[in-house]
């Protein structure tokens, strides 16, 4: 039998829709992909699985520079949009002369059409209540960073690879104490004296991590990521350790937060700059150098909750590719319980999008029945040549789980 | 759509193109006799389910539990002891049934695009796609009036009709040629 589902959610103030449309990407014909809380996606190689993801993580990106800017001026110039979405996921040959994606969340709106070259753009009613998450797509070539100790030096272009890098850097730099991976009697530490990854392995032997099986290697830069993640270490991140160009982005936001705050509240002055002159000091918010001074109680009411949503990191949004390599198939399935359990015990709704090709994480995800889960499938057009993505129902669900359904070998019988 | 016949469970890829073919309806395929006679024993408990699994590797251990109800030149059937579970195996191979069939009717697999040499026409089935291939459709419609595939679209026609209340005096008459 199927478990019954966990009341886990009663917390989540973040259930956000997320509605993909593709067409005329890569192998991709058609996908249109109404995501949930916890998604998995499977489908034969080079069937345009890592296309959606991509796309997916991509459009969190986009809905994310628009909210955290106010604007979506930087996608609307020519082929823009789709040119960052190439560069940063490398799929230069992945487009097609009338390539076309839309997206839709409880925020925004947006579509791109490549035939046309023209971004197009609407906001929501929910366009304030948006909550910043923090956007991660960890790629299958992950194990780069353990194979290659001197992957710090590598010149590489600014692409998710090494995002997941610097990603990496900051996650692993964290790690001063030893951490567990999984339940494998096996713990991980960073050694910032010699700027190396340290495994210590069951039989208490130490080793790089350069050193490591192939498992190894491609297990932990993975995992210490995302236990990274899940500990909300990045909420911590403060307006003094950003970039000048983050800094001044963050400031420019908050005055429009601060704007956005004083709607239909009459306005002297708001912001003193390096000291306070007005009386309402405990209406301040100081944010690097700059204090802003709120009218009254409700402004600054306001003020707080939008700088809390929009400058602290609220939530994650994790894109992961084929977690299982070179795992051994119960560790596969311990991983995805480790997965279903953080993401679900997340009291701002954590959101999870997987591609696999191992029946054992599919399996596993079933069993484990995570709130809100999506399965997705790429299968192809009769004789096109190209593919179309579907999505199982939850009685689909329950074929695969409680009658056994191998969806690898039988995914043609639910294609919609 | 989903899948038509749940318990129906033969193995990838030419078995289950010609299961489909014989109860014209989408089946609950496995890859490999280990894994329908698992998906059968986990999945399906005491529920009721038939098999299709070739005969030409080692002997499941599920068949140790199952008594032979009767038997043709290639095709035997097995039902387990005390679940409605039954087991079909084709000897050695539905490759080989098909393409001796074929033989027997004097039907030229060549006519369908298909080699008429077994180990080339193996190797035609192993492909992934032969679960929908057309050419092998076409080639077992075509065989569609050998007795054995007779039997064998008979017998499973009456336990996906009765399943539960099957018996093995039934299944045996479903079997005889009209």
């Amino acid at each position: 039998m199927i478990k019954e589902e966990k009341c886990i959610f009663a917390a989540v103030n973040h259930s956000a829709m997320k509605r993909l449309k593709i067409r005329n990407l890569g192998p991709l014909s058609a996908a249109d992909v109404d995501l949930g809380q916890v998604n998995v996606i499977v489908g034969m190689q080079s069937s345009g699985k890592s296309c959606v993801l991509k796309t997916a993580c991509y459009c969190s990106w986009v809905e994310k520079r628009i909210e955290l800017t106010q604007s979506s001026s930087e996608f609307e110039e020519g082929s823009r949009f789709l040119d960052i979405l190439v560069n940063y996921h490398k799929m230069k040959g992945f487009i097609w002369p009338d390539t076309y994606i839309s997206y839709e969340s409880d925020y925004m709106g947006f579509s791109y059409d490549h035939s046309e070259q023209k971004f197009t753009f609407f906001w929501k009613e929910k366009q304030w209540d948006y909550q910043r998450p923090k956007v991660s797509y960890i790629p299958s070539d992950r194990n780069l960073v353990a194979t290659i100790p001197t992957w710090s030096k590598l010149t590489l272009e600014n692409d998710n690879l090494l995002d997941f890098m610097t990603d990496w850097d900051i996650a692993r730099k964290s790690m001063d104490t030893s951490s567990e991976v999984l339940n494998l009697k096996m713990s991980y530490h960073y050694d910032s004296l010699s700027n190396k990854d340290i495994v210590v392995l069951p039989n208490d032997k130490t080793i790089q991590l350069s050193e490591g099986s192939s498992g190894i290697q491609s297990l932990v830069p993975m995992f210490m990521h995302l236990h990274y993640l899940f500990g909300k270490q990045h909420e911590k991140q403060s307006l003094t350790a950003m970039s000048f160009e983050k800094k001044n982005e963050a400031i420019n936001l908050a005055s429009k937060l601060h704007q956005k705050a004083h709607e239909g509240i009459q306005t002297t002055d708001r912001i003193e700059n390096g000291k306070v002159t007005l009386s309402e000091q405990n209406r301040s918010v100081v944010l690097g150098t700059t204090m802003y001074v709120c009218e009254n109680q409700l402004a600054y009411e306001r003020f707080t909750k939008l700088v809390n949503q929009f400058l602290l990191v609220n939530h994650n949004e994790i894109f992961l590719e084929e977690p299982e390599d070179n795992l051994f198939p119960p560790t596969q399935c311990q991983l995805v319980d480790w997965l279903v359990d953080n993401v679900s015990d997340s009291d701002k709704g954590d959101f999870l999008f997987v591609a696999t090709h191992s029946p054992y994480v599919l399996n596993q995800f079933i069993k484990d029945k995570p709130k809100d889960f999506r399965i997705f499938f790429t299968h192809p057009i009769q004789k096109s040549g190209q593919y179309a993505l579907s999505s199982l129902t939850e009685e689909d669900i329950q074929d695969v789980y409680y009658n056994g359904v191998d969806l690898f070998f039988n995914f043609e019988a639910y294609e919609n | 759509m989903r899948i038509d016949h749940i318990n129906v469970i033969p193995e990838c890829y030419v078995d289950t193109n010609l299961i489909q073919y014989l109860i014209q309806g989408t089946v609950n395929h496995q890859h490999g006799c280990n894994n329908v006679v698992g998906k059968i024993k986990n999945s399906f408990h005491d529920r009721f389910a038939i098999g299709i699994i070739d005969n030409d590797k080692d002997q499941v251990g599920y068949l140790k539990d199952c008594l032979k109800i009767t038997q043709t030149t290639h095709l035997q059937f097995f039902k387990h002891k005390t679940l409605p579970h039954y087991l079909i195996t084709v000897d050695p191979a539905t490759d080989q049934f098909i393409l001796e069939c074929a033989n027997n009717l004097g039907v030229n697999p060549e006519n369908f695009n298909l080699p008429s040499e077994l180990q080339a026409f193996t190797k035609r089935t192993k492909k992934t796609s032969s679960n929908n291939d057309p050419d092998i459709r076409n080639l077992i419609r075509s065989i569609g009036d050998h007795a054995e595939i007779k039997a064998l679209r008979q017998s499973l026609h009456y336990l996906i009709q009765k399943q539960y209340s099957a018996d093995n005096e039934g299944l045996i008459r479903s079997m005889q040629i009209n």
